[in-house]
């Protein structure tokens, strides 16, 4: 997520507000975070403030300065913390929007880029917070996230009937492990409330029981996903599968399609996701790290299968340089816009402005394999 | 420990065929098999994660191992659910032609006697529209229906009117071989959205050797001249089929040429049929079903290469790859189980008589009415078509129930025909092992299966744009595809 940083002016708790650079009506500053340069007057009354400038006035309430507040625009939701930092928890104008409902997560896949943590009552609430400070606006994409955000189950239910009765315009995705979901009586309630903009995105990350298990860490998760899988789609709800790439499954990825192809056809969509280099996924590098240039031919055998027989099929965190060519057609670009980025070699390429790009946030990227289009 | 999961099984090539309840298959070393059915394959290794993958065996739990076997079961016989969708019509059984190996014993031109009046045929269109199936296909068949034209106008146009009362949509086509269609019929097909299914065997000298004139004059010129404008006039829903013949079996490659030279779609290489008048000419036309299989597939061969330059699908082949490699319903009438005849098509005697196949027709026609099931001017939809006498025929034509067809390895891919097995043993249901049907069928699975573990990516590619009727997957322009 989009960070900013300044100095706090005192100890405040966690504050939540839309950011505005335009004076507010009174009646409604407790819902806005003031933008500006300085404290004064026309700072009073808001939920809170940032200064580019030092302005530390009196009667102000938390508020961080000496930010660099060319990076907010008008409508961003941010919470700010006491610690200097603000949380773009909500970027005005960007299809990546998520909201992160709970750290905490019931496995621990090795490659994770966002290892489990524990704020798991903070954050419902304040999903919350944030869904009601977008009452009003027209929204074309939300993502509910984690950690495993199906994880408290009747919360979750509550927030995604929320989430659709104040925004049936909006496609909403939902990242999940699809482990709670091989609970029966869960998805029945699910699919009451999921209208069909609302599509359950499960990882899946192998084509057998050892491999998946091995790969999230926790025994008996293949067949609880695959239940959960069913499960959906006997209820009729939207369903992704997604992949994520690494070395340890990268050789079997005909294998994956041919099974996704013979026993879970029936889905909405299938992704092939190359990994971020970010969090968990670092510490377990030796084991998990392989470059999408690895896995070229694999992955073109996989996707052509799914392709042919006409399941959609997407590439996602590809750059099209690394991927065969009878298959860039199926590369999206898929990488959030606050951690994405082109090195220094891709400003010669042709094909940028359709690329995909790479992770700002992954350690390490092998600069070698990157061929610009000329 | 690992429980191993229901498949059938045979010996293939340099090692074994599996293939599991759902259609899907894999080929084991006869090592890594015993192995395997002994308990003792390593669950570290490659062959175990596949065969897992594959669900030919589980390490969790069977029901939920189950669930998605039935899921793909489930869905490869979906056809069942749209019973009895397809209607033949035998609108007379006068003939211009008499062809060498003809199947329904054409009676002459002028035996007005053998045409479907125009009261049976109303009588015929109400009881297709009484079908659970909302989408009835009624094929008129003869003899040369269009000899018999009037009935076949008010056919059509009784089956519109009431189908549009019903919600229902209908389609028809009409089994011709053309010499003697007018234009003005041909524009009543382009109207009315009239499909033509006509014959051609090959090149002239093909073509000529059986399908003649009642005054024994070939019929190539009239054919081509008349194909030709009916693809004018009717646009491309006019098709070709080809039954192969001793003049044929060793020339395939001219008669594909043939079908590609007059712009054909694809091709369906048939075998021929032992019945009717093929039978008493079974020296001069017909073959062994062995001789039949091997060209069979080096046609295939052939027209695989072909495909490399441009889209033209063998249809027979077609249909197999797609239950090898997909979970799609394929209804066959002559290759499902259980068997389509009566649940799958009907064909309806020029008088009213209801047979569960074309085939069950020609048998009352020689003085066997063992398969009648009744007549549209006594009964109706229920009693015939739920009557005990189809259920009998179908429950007794299950390849999953019946020996030795139920441990055969290509079980998932095959059917059978009780009223063939009848015809050829007196029997609906008999031991299918050394059968033509079962030796031919068999050979032709093999050959596509050893196709499928040969295949390179650019075969695969025309493989699939054949499954999927889809140029584009094989890099030829989408615009060639059938519509």
């Amino acid at each position: 997520m989009k960070q900013g940083k300044g100095i706090p002016n005192s100890k405040f708790d966690r504050i939540v507000g839309i950011a505005t650079t335009k004076p507010v009506p009174a009646s409604l500053r407790h819902k806005h975070i003031y933008v500006g340069e300085t404290a004064g007057f026309h700072s009073l009354g808001y939920a809170g403030c940032i200064f580019s400038g030092k302005g530390k006035g009196i009667f102000q309430p938390g508020a961080i300065t000496q930010a660099d507040i060319s990076i907010i625009n008008d409508g961003d939701i941010l919470i700010l913390d006491d610690s200097g930092k603000f949380d773009f928890v909500w970027e005005v104008g960007s299809p990546h929007n998520a909201f992160f409902l709970t750290g905490k997560c019931n496995v621990s896949c090795l490659m994770c880029p966002q290892p489990p943590c524990d704020f798991e009552n903070l954050a419902y609430g304040e999903a919350r917070h944030i869904l009601k400070l977008l009452q009003g606006r027209e929204i074309a994409d939300i993502c509910l996230t984690g950690g495993e955000p199906t994880l408290a189950k009747d919360k979750f239910i509550e927030f995604l009937a929320h989430c659709v009765a104040q925004h049936p315009e909006s496609y909403i995705s939902v990242l999940t492990n699809g482990q709670t979901l091989a609970d029966l009586d869960f998805v029945t309630r699910i699919a009451e409330i999921a209208t069909p903009n609302v599509i359950f995105c499960v990882s899946l990350h192998g084509d057998n029981p050892g491999l998946h298990d091995a790969i999230v860490n926790k025994l008996g998760s293949f067949e609880k996903t695959e239940a959960g899988i069913y499960n959906l789609a006997r209820k009729g709800v939207k369903i992704e599968i997604r992949h994520v790439i690494t070395k340890m499954n990268y050789k079997r990825l005909p294998q994956m399609a041919r099974h996704i192809y013979n026993y879970i056809p029936f889905c909405n969509h299938y992704a092939f996701m190359a990994m971020e280099l970010h969090g968990e996924a670092v510490k377990n590098a030796d084991r998990i790290m392989v470059n999408p240039v690895q896995y070229k031919g694999n992955l073109a055998d996989a996707a052509l299968l799914l392709e042919r027989a006409c399941l959609p099929v997407s590439l996602y965190n590809i750059p099209l340089c690394m991927s065969d060519e009878r298959i860039r057609h199926l590369a999206r670009q898929s990488i959030s816009t606050w951690k994405n980025f082109f090195p220094q070699e891709c400003c010669s390429c042709s094909q940028k402005s359709l690329c995909c790009g790479f992770f700002s946030t992954s350690e390490k990227i092998s600069m070698e394999d990157i061929k610009p289009f000329h | 420990m690992y429980t191993i999961l229901p498949f059938n099984f045979t010996p293939f090539d340099d090692c074994l065929l599996l293939v599991n309840e759902a259609g899907v298959f894999t080929f084991l070393e006869q090592k890594d098999f015993d192995d395997f059915i002994r308990h003792r394959l390593s669950e570290t290794s490659s062959v175990f994660d596949d065969l897992e993958s594959d669900l030919f065996l589980t390490t969790g739990d069977v029901d939920q191992a189950v669930r998605k076997l039935a899921a793909r079961y489930r869905s490869r016989k979906e056809y069942l659910r749209d019973f009895t969708s397809l209607h033949m019509m035998v609108i007379t059984l006068r003939c211009n032609q008499k062809c060498g190996y003809c199947q329904v014993s054409s009676a002459d031109e002028d035996s007005i006697k053998y045409d479907m009046s125009v009261e049976t045929a109303k009588k015929i269109v109400d009881f297709i529209l009484s079908a659970p199936t909302d989408f009835p296909k009624i094929e008129f068949q003869g003899g040369e229906p269009t000899i018999n034209w009037p009935t076949i106008v008010a056919t059509v146009e009784s089956a519109e009117r009431r189908s549009a009362e019903l919600g229902k949509n209908v389609e028809f086509v009409i089994c011709s071989n053309l010499t003697s269609i007018t234009d003005e019929q041909l524009h009543f097909c382009k109207d009315h959205k009239i499909a033509i299914s006509t014959s051609l065997d090959g090149t002239r000298d093909i073509h000529d050797k059986f399908r003649r004139t009642r005054f024994d004059k070939g019929t190539y010129d009239s054919f081509v001249c008349n194909f030709k404008k009916a693809r004018e006039i009717v646009g491309d829903r006019v098709s070709a089929l080809m039954t192969t013949s001793a003049a044929s079996l060793h020339k395939l490659e001219e008669v594909i040429d043939e079908y590609v030279r007059l712009g054909m779609d694809g091709i369906f290489i048939r075998s021929l049929n032992p019945y009717g008048f093929a039978v008493e000419n079974a020296q001069r036309i017909g073959y062994q079903i062995q001789d039949f299989t091997k060209k069979y597939l080096e046609a295939l061969e052939y027209i695989l290469k072909l495909n490399e330059q441009r889209y033209f699908p063998e249809y027979f082949a077609t249909l197999l790859f797609t239950r090898m490699l997909t979970f799609m319903p394929t209804g066959f009438v002559d290759l499902q189980s259980p068997s389509g005849v009566g649940i799958a098509g009907a064909i309806y005697d020029f008088d009213g008589s209801v047979f569960p196949s074309d085939e069950a027709r020609m048998l009352a026609r020689m003085g066997d009415r063992h398969f009648c099931l009744g007549n549209v001017n006594e009964g109706t939809f229920t009693d015939i078509f739920g009557g005990t006498k189809l259920r009998k025929i179908t429950s007794r034509a299950c390849v999953e129930t019946t020996v030795p067809c139920s441990w055969c390895a290509y079980q998932a891919y095959c059917g059978t025909d009780p009223v063939r097995n009848y015809l050829e043993s007196g029997k609906e249901c008999r031991n299918m092992a050394g059968t033509p049907f079962c030796i031919k069928h068999k050979k032709i699975f093999e050959g596509l299966l050893r196709i499928l573990r040969n295949a390179d990516d650019r075969r695969k590619a025309i493989i699939w744009s054949w499954i999927m009727n889809n140029p584009g997957l094989a890099g030829h322009e989408t615009g060639q595809g059938n519509s």
